[in-house]
């Protein structure tokens, strides 16, 4: 077999030729080499080769830092609300007045003088009624609580 | 040395520099610019895909750690980094000398990209990185120094701590090895 590559100047230019090409096909592996070389120098930071989408990099961040405000909010209002008028309903019974078993709202401000005047009011309230009065009102109330309690259950 | 040459030796020299000040990206980029090479003779020499690999990788390491040392001399960054790469070569074959290091088939190193895809031009490269692992040691860092990386007689003459002439007629000596080595083989360089 005879290689003569273009137009050799020199005798050995043909050899030089493939000798240089035989040289050059030998592949590098990058692999591990840039692995190492990562390694010993690193480089500066790069923007990541894929980017995040819109939403991820936008929206998430938004929405998580206002979710995160408002459930703050909720928490703080929560612990607060503990030295507040809750505005609850309550079921107040007086064992000497049952006819005016009533639902009413209670306030956590001053709830002890509000109960003594609101008592003070039954006690006078019950000496005015008759007794007959005061016992259909008894009755009244108690189908109330059972229609109540039926329901409940 | 050619006008390409010197206008290469000036930027490695550039990115040498730079990298001595601390850029990083600039010893990245001499590290890309001549890993390939270094690979290479390192390979031809050590017929060892891991171990050239594991000799490039202490070449540069040995250049990265000493880079505020290097200054800017009469020899080039490449003669500079081959004559570590040749240093390297010479601590790990006396390293290895006990071990026989397992000998793996050239055409496992030539890449189908760069034979232009012929089979022909893969046999021809694979018969002649055989006849030069026929050569001498020396014989081989010529071959590779001045074929490889187009380095001149005279750098190269450095770098050996020979005489130009001597280097010369070794290159000289060298070709017409190969040329009977390939001969024999059953392919003729005469013209």
């Amino acid at each position: 077999m005879k290689y003569n590559h273009q137009e050799p100047q020199t005798r050995d230019s043909a050899l030089i030729v493939a000798v240089t090409s035989a040289f050059r096909s030998i592949n590098p592996s990058y692999t591990n080499t840039h692995a190492w070389y990562t390694k010993q120098a690193p480089v500066i930071a790069t923007p990541s080769s894929s980017p995040r989408s819109v939403k991820s990099r936008y929206y998430l961040p938004i929405f998580g830092s206002v979710f995160a405000s408002a459930l703050a909010l909720v928490m703080i209002l929560t612990s607060q609300n503990n030295h507040l008028p809750t505005g609850t309903v309550a079921l107040k019974t007086t064992s000497n007045a049952p006819e005016v078993r009533s639902f009413s709202v209670s306030s956590d401000v001053a709830p002890e003088a509000e109960e003594r005047r609101l008592l003070a009011k039954i006690d006078a309230q019950s000496k005015a009624t008759s007794r007959t009065q005061a016992d259909e009102s008894f009755t009244e109330s108690l189908n109330v609580e059972t229609s109540l309690q039926d329901l409940f259950e | 040395m050619t006008g390409d040459n010197i206008q290469r030796n000036e930027y490695l020299w550039e990115l040498l520099s730079r990298a001595k000040s601390g850029e990083t990206i600039a010893f990245n980029e001499f590290f890309n610019e001549l890993y390939t090479p270094v690979y290479r003779y390192l390979l031809i020499r050590l017929k060892h895909k891991e171990t050239a690999e594991d000799c490039a990788q202490i070449t540069f390491s040995k250049v990265f750690q000493n880079i505020q040392r290097i200054e800017e001399t009469a020899t080039s960054p490449l003669q500079y980094l081959f004559t570590v790469a040749r240093n390297t070569l010479i601590d790990e074959k006396r390293k290895k000398q006990a071990e026989t290091m397992p000998d793996e088939l050239w055409g496992t190193f030539i890449s189908e990209e760069n034979t232009q895809k012929t089979v022909e031009n893969q046999l021809l490269y694979v018969s002649i990185l055989e006849s030069i692992e026929e050569l001498e040691e020396e014989e081989k860092d010529l071959l590779t120094f001045r074929l490889l990386e187009n380095l001149s007689h005279a750098e190269i003459a450095e770098m050996l701590e020979k005489s130009d002439v001597s280097v010369r007629k070794a290159f000289s000596r060298a070709l017409e090895k190969l040329r009977l080595s390939l001969k024999n083989k059953g392919i003729d360089y005469e013209i």
